[in-house]
């Protein structure tokens, strides 16, 4: 029963100092002495266990935290508190188009993302020619990763991500960039290669949320407010959204109004 | 330690081997730059101090005495001036994958000993051309390759941790190493040195390793222990500082970088 879960997170928070304190943060990490300075929490407390299989989605504005907790998730950054134990191998596709050599080519960098991802040479010549194919770079893939558009990339990056055999997947914003076709084809390559698999899903679109999760989290200033079905997720979202940004614009209209009368 | 990077041998290897193609691919003598750097250093120097000014060097013409102190010195100053960008140049697999960041480490001295590798070629064509056979002792050079090499680990261990938090290691880096080749024993002897300096100068930790290698390969004589052992004690402390100090900084590459 214990081992159903993929990932956990337990009372995990992030916080990030301040530029300035980067040296007395090399310092203090050197010495286990506590910074006194203080910084910004990103995330906050967040207790949250996804099962094996599930989709979730995490919605939430810009800053609420999203791409720290993948990045927490992921492993590639420690939390500050708390605890994430991960059940599984983790894979995904986090931040677009960062993770490639520029100067070699498309072919080289699959088999250096690919061993990075921990699989062997011989493993990824099994799976090099799907990823081509389905990244649609027969022609570039030979060429080095400096003469790729942003679209070609993605393209690249999320071929991989999917084609590169894990148990569970991070998704941010894969679906932003990179034309209707490609979008399409993405979304129906989620439901399809990555069936039964754990995915955690990060879009600003609802109805990419809806295609591919069916549970999410909500998340808001680094805080979880929400986490259930992905339909009341998305209700709340929106109309938290749609509610905060009408006070903020009539705040502003309102301290307009005010300097008005005080100029007149 | 060892363990670990064994069980990430393939992802290593892999890294090492596009890490040595990617480096000429865009030029046109690929490889040979690696042969073209020290033969034209040696050139220049031997026409400078054997010619122009003459520097006394162990009775060995200048070419070979400065040659087998000269390669180990570039490797060592390739090795410890690239690492300081090791961990910033790879952000992207940093802030992308949770794999195991020493390795990075390890790939570069990889690929640095592979071009070391191939400078020799240039040592035994020297050493050929002056008819200069290296006797039993050149063996010696074994080990003290292996205190170079914790020497070297050690700081790019340290060094490309501390870059990516504060930039100002890779600024200051190319400045000391610089100072490093005057201030070490490759362009003149250590026994040439006036006596009284002798022993400032050992305070170098280089100072052992480069002249062993003259020792060993030139007059097949063991290099002198006190100083290689102080060579070695140095390699043991900066190697473990280094390798605290990366363990400790490497959770948070990504937030940095």
């Amino acid at each position: 029963m214990e081992e159903d879960y993929a990932i956990q997170l337990v009372q995990v928070g992030k916080k990030y100092k301040e530029n300035a304190s980067r040296l007395f943060h090399v310092r203090n990490k050197l010495l286990f002495r506590k910074s006194k300075k203080e910084g910004k929490w990103s995330i906050k407390d967040i207790s949250l266990t996804i099962q094996k299989g599930e989709s979730v989605a995490i919605l939430g504005d810009n800053g609420s935290g999203k791409s720290t907790l993948l990045k927490v998730i992921l492993g590639v950054t420690s939390p500050t508190t708390g605890e994430v134990k991960i059940n599984g191998k983790i894979g995904g596709l986090i931040e677009l188009g960062a993770g490639f050599q520029k100067e070699l080519s498309g072919r080289e960098n699959i088999y250096m993302n690919g061993v990075v991802l921990g699989l062997t040479e011989k493993e990824i010549d099994g799976i090099v020619d799907d990823v081509i194919e389905f990244s649609e770079l027969e022609d570039h893939i030979d060429k080095p990763i400096k003469t790729y558009s942003s679209g070609m990339k993605i393209r690249l990056g999320f071929s991989i991500a999917i084609h590169v055999n894990s148990d569970i997947v991070l998704l941010d914003e894969v679906l932003a960039v990179g034309d209707q076709r490609f979008r399409k084809k993405a979304l129906r390559a989620i439901r399809e290669f990555l069936k039964g698999k754990t995915i955690v899903f990060v879009s600003h679109s609802a109805h990419q949320v809806r295609a591919v999760c069916e549970k999410a989290v909500v998340l808001d200033k680094g805080e979880v407010i929400y986490f259930g079905d992905v339909d009341s997720a998305l209700e709340l979202y929106e109309n938290e959204i749609v509610e905060r940004n009408d006070k903020e614009i009539e705040e502003k209209n309102e301290e307009n109004r005010q300097t008005d009368s005080i100029t007149t | 330690m060892a363990l670990k990077f064994w069980e990430n041998k393939d992802f290593i290897k892999t890294l090492s081997k596009r890490e040595i193609i990617s480096k000429y691919k865009q030029s046109l003598l690929g490889k040979l730059w690696i042969l073209i750097e020290p033969m034209g250093l040696m050139i220049v120097l031997t026409i400078v101090f054997s010619v122009f000014v003459r520097l006394p060097s162990e009775g060995v013409p200048y070419a070979a005495f400065l040659f087998v102190a000269l390669l180990p010195w570039l490797y060592f100053n390739k090795a410890v001036g690239a690492s300081t960008r090791i961990i910033v140049s790879s952000s992207g697999l940093i802030r992308q994958r949770n794999f195991y960041r020493p390795a990075l480490v390890l790939i570069k001295l990889l690929s640095e000993t592979v071009n070391f590798g191939m400078t020799l070629i240039g040592l035994i064509a020297v050493l050929g051309y002056y008819h200069i056979v290296p006797g039993i002792n050149a063996l010696y050079a074994i080990p003290i390759l292996f205190v170079q090499i914790i020497m070297m680990l050690g700081l790019m261990f340290l060094l490309s941790a501390a870059n990516a938090y504060v930039r100002d290691v890779g600024l200051v880096t190319p400045i000391i190493l610089r100072l490093g080749r005057y201030l070490s024993p490759v362009m003149y002897s250590f026994h040439s040195i006036p006596a009284q300096y002798q022993l400032i100068m050992a305070l170098n930790p280089l100072t052992g390793i480069l002249d062993g290698y003259r020792q060993a390969f030139l007059h097949n004589q063991p290099p002198n222990m006190t100083l290689l052992l102080y060579s070695f004690v140095f390699s043991i402390v900066i190697f473990v500082i280094g390798w605290i100090t990366f363990k400790k900084l490497e959770k948070n590459f990504a937030d940095v970088v």
